[in-house]
């Protein structure tokens, strides 16, 4: 009998801890997050001054923030979805709203555009989400989309700077010979072709899809892909594509590191003052349990030092308005800082005349719709 | 005496297969050669991004062993690889003591009775994981509203334990098999009580069984992502939830790849020990 009882409190004993665990969560912050999306120095400081622990789960799309939210195992405090999320998980009740009287480091005030603390091209954004969003989120990053180009052809620069969309959806605006990529996203596709004809890229209907394939059948695209395209750009086996910035700058980046000069690089980026955009944000979901706790998290990454801080790790650009004007008005010796200023400056555009407009969440039929279309233009052409 | 022509040995009917057998040893040497490369050449690339310098896996930088020393100073990367360890020890260590007994208990069923209880230790076995890993959290989900943080180390070790514990019977159970079956019988007359029969008689007997079954539960618990993914919560993630959650809008980072092929070392080293108790364990029986 001696042995059954040992055996018995060795698993008693093994088990405890366990379920004792599962009590000491009072003082932990649940955060999910997306993939290298937060500096964990700054994290560590919250964790420091408030003597609290964080713990940051990864989601690597909207749709698993959306499902993580609604199956309940697990109460986050605080999410960072994008855009279109924000608006489906407020309209879906899943969020509460945001007490801005308790981020003290929220400053409407600051900044000159309409006394918004936030950048100016986040506004195109935020306009497009639906009324009442604004009370539930905070931005965190934002980013835009562009078209990368082969510095190597004469007078693509130019012929982009001139004619923006135009250059690259119809082929008599650009240099001879120019070989253009596209994305190879159903929607990202439509979208641009929708921009280029003046349309909203939001909205599908018949006509438009017809104008839509007209378009990509008119700019002659040689190649469609997604990561390819830049690399195909880099190589020089591609002379222009439509690619997310943050992923052009990821590649400037480190040809930066490696040692290239900002000038000699082979390769650039233009963006339009029309073009697509992405926004996360900081939301509290409804069943949060550390509620106060979470409006302290997002009041220390609205520290314009702690965003900064967060900002030099991450390769998006901050929303903050005080913050970007500190990374930008930077002069000195450090080389690195320096190309970061003029990279925020020349590719994360502060004037009121640039637009970002987000991806919406189109509808599953819709999307198959848009597919077809894009294939039909891949076979034709 | 007429010279008769001496018959060569191809008029008997002898046919010289040897430079055909020796084409077939060269190409049987190089189908072998070519399907083990086939078979690894994944884990060969995977260790040799785990040293390249440039985290681009098109292009070789240097070699460097700085991702070895990088994986354990990425936060979320270091707690989900403690929580992979704490998760897979734990549950293989009950797995391996519960497994034992269950073993044991079984074994002294009737044969007949003790086949239809094998069935129920077999269907985990075989159910598919995504089955299992949401049946669990269904179960799990029940405890929500007495432990509100019940998802977390303890959903994510028991339901480890719920799949690494067959495995663990499975591997005893032969070697129970193959002692004598009046060796507890034996020691109950020599005086010692039941349990510690148990310990001091038959657990030796299967020592090498229940080493297996541990090596065995502890490669399946340390890789497992289906069922993890729907048991864990509160934050407690394993590696391959931090994995499949981190692959999202950047490349991965070549931390990863080194924690991999670390892990992949281990698990050969894992299965050759598990060989190596096994054919010790047969050596025994001549004795």
């Amino acid at each position: 009998m001696k042995l059954f009882k040992k055996i018995l409190l060795v698993l008693i004993v093994g088990l405890t801890p366990l379920i004792l665990s599962s009590c000491g969560m009072q003082n932990k912050l649940l955060v999910l997050n997306w993939g290298e999306y937060i500096n964990d120095e700054a994290v560590a400081l919250f964790e420091e001054m408030y003597d609290v622990e964080v713990s940051i789960s990864l989601s690597d799309s909207n749709e698993l923030f959306y499902s993580k939210l609604k199956s309940g195992t697990t109460a986050y405090d605080l999410i960072i979805p994008s855009d279109y999320m924000v608006e489906k998980m407020m309209q879906k009740n899943l969020l509460q709203e945001i007490d801005f009287t308790k981020l003290t480091n929220w400053d409407a005030s600051y900044g000159d555009y309409e006394n918004n603390p936030y950048l100016m091209g986040l506004n195109g954004i935020r306009e497009t989400m639906a009324p009442g969003t604004e009370n539930y989120h905070v931005p965190y990053f934002w980013g835009t989309f562009g078209l990368m180009y082969n510095k190597l052809v004469p007078g693509l620069e130019e012929a982009l700077e001139t004619y923006q969309w135009d250059a690259y959806f119809n082929p008599d605006l650009r240099p001879e010979g120019t070989r253009v990529g596209m994305y190879d996203t159903a929607q990202f596709a439509y979208g641009t072709a929708m921009l280029y004809n003046d349309l909203d890229p939001n909205v599908v209907t018949d006509e438009t899809i017809e104008i839509a394939y007209d378009t990509l059948m008119g700019a002659g695209f040689e190649m469609w892909g997604d990561d390819h395209l830049k690399k195909a750009i880099a190589a020089d086996n591609l002379d222009l594509g439509f690619v997310w910035t943050g992923d052009f700058l990821d590649m400037f980046y480190v040809a930066l590191g490696e040692g290239e000069g900002y000038d000699d690089v082979s390769y650039n980026i233009f963006i339009p003052d029309t073009t697509f955009a992405f926004m996360d944000a900081f939301v509290i979901p409804k069943n949060a349990r550390h509620v106060d706790l979470a409006h302290q998290f997002i009041d220390f990454f609205l520290d314009p030092d702690m965003a900064y801080l967060n900002a030099s790790v991450i390769g998006y650009p901050t929303p903050l308005q005080e913050t970007y004007d500190m990374i930008t008005d930077y002069v000195g010796e450090d080389q690195w800082l320096t190309d970061w200023a003029r990279a925020y400056e020349e590719y994360y555009p502060d004037t009121p005349d640039f637009r970002g407009i987000p991806f919406a969440n189109l509808d599953q039929a819709l999307i198959a719709q848009l597919t077809l279309m894009v294939n039909n233009v891949k076979t034709d052409s | 005496m007429t010279n008769y022509p001496v018959a060569t040995l191809q008029e008997y009917g002898y046919k010289d297969y040897t430079v055909l057998k020796k084409i077939w040893k060269v190409t049987s040497i190089i189908l072998v050669v070519l399907i083990v490369i086939m078979l690894y050449i994944s884990v060969i690339m995977l260790a040799i991004q785990s040293v390249n310098s440039s985290s681009s896996v098109t292009s070789f930088g240097q070699f460097t062993f700085k991702w070895y020393g990088e994986m354990f100073s990425i936060r979320s990367l270091n707690s989900a690889i403690r929580n992979t360890f704490i998760t897979s020890i734990v549950a293989t260590l009950l797995a391996t003591v519960l497994g034992t007994l269950i073993a044991v208990g079984l074994y002294s069923f009737e044969k007949k009775t003790r086949q239809k209880l094998m069935l129920f230790n077999n269907i985990p076995l075989l159910n598919a994981d995504i089955v299992t890993g949401v049946s669990l959290m269904l179960v799990f989900s029940l405890l929500l509203p007495i432990f509100p943080y019940i998802f977390g180390p303890t959903t994510l070790i028991l339901a480890h334990l719920f799949f690494t514990l067959p495995y663990v019977i499975l591997s005893v159970l032969p070697k129970l098999k193959e002692t004598d079956p009046n060796l507890m019988d034996a020691a109950l007359d020599l005086g010692v009580g039941p349990y510690r029969a148990l310990l001091k008689v038959i657990v030796p007997a299967i020592l090498a069984g229940i080493f297996s079954g541990m090596l065995l539960a502890f490669t399946m618990s340390i890789d497992d992502f289906v069922i993890s993914y729907y048991t864990t919560g509160n934050g407690f993630d394993n590696l391959s939830i931090w994995i499949y959650g981190s692959i999202g809008r950047k490349s991965l980072n070549p931390a990863v790849y080194a924690f991999s092929t670390l892990l992949t070392l281990m698990t050969m080293g894992m299965m050759l020990a598990y060989q190596f108790l096994m054919k010790r364990g047969k050596k025994h029986e001549t004795f």
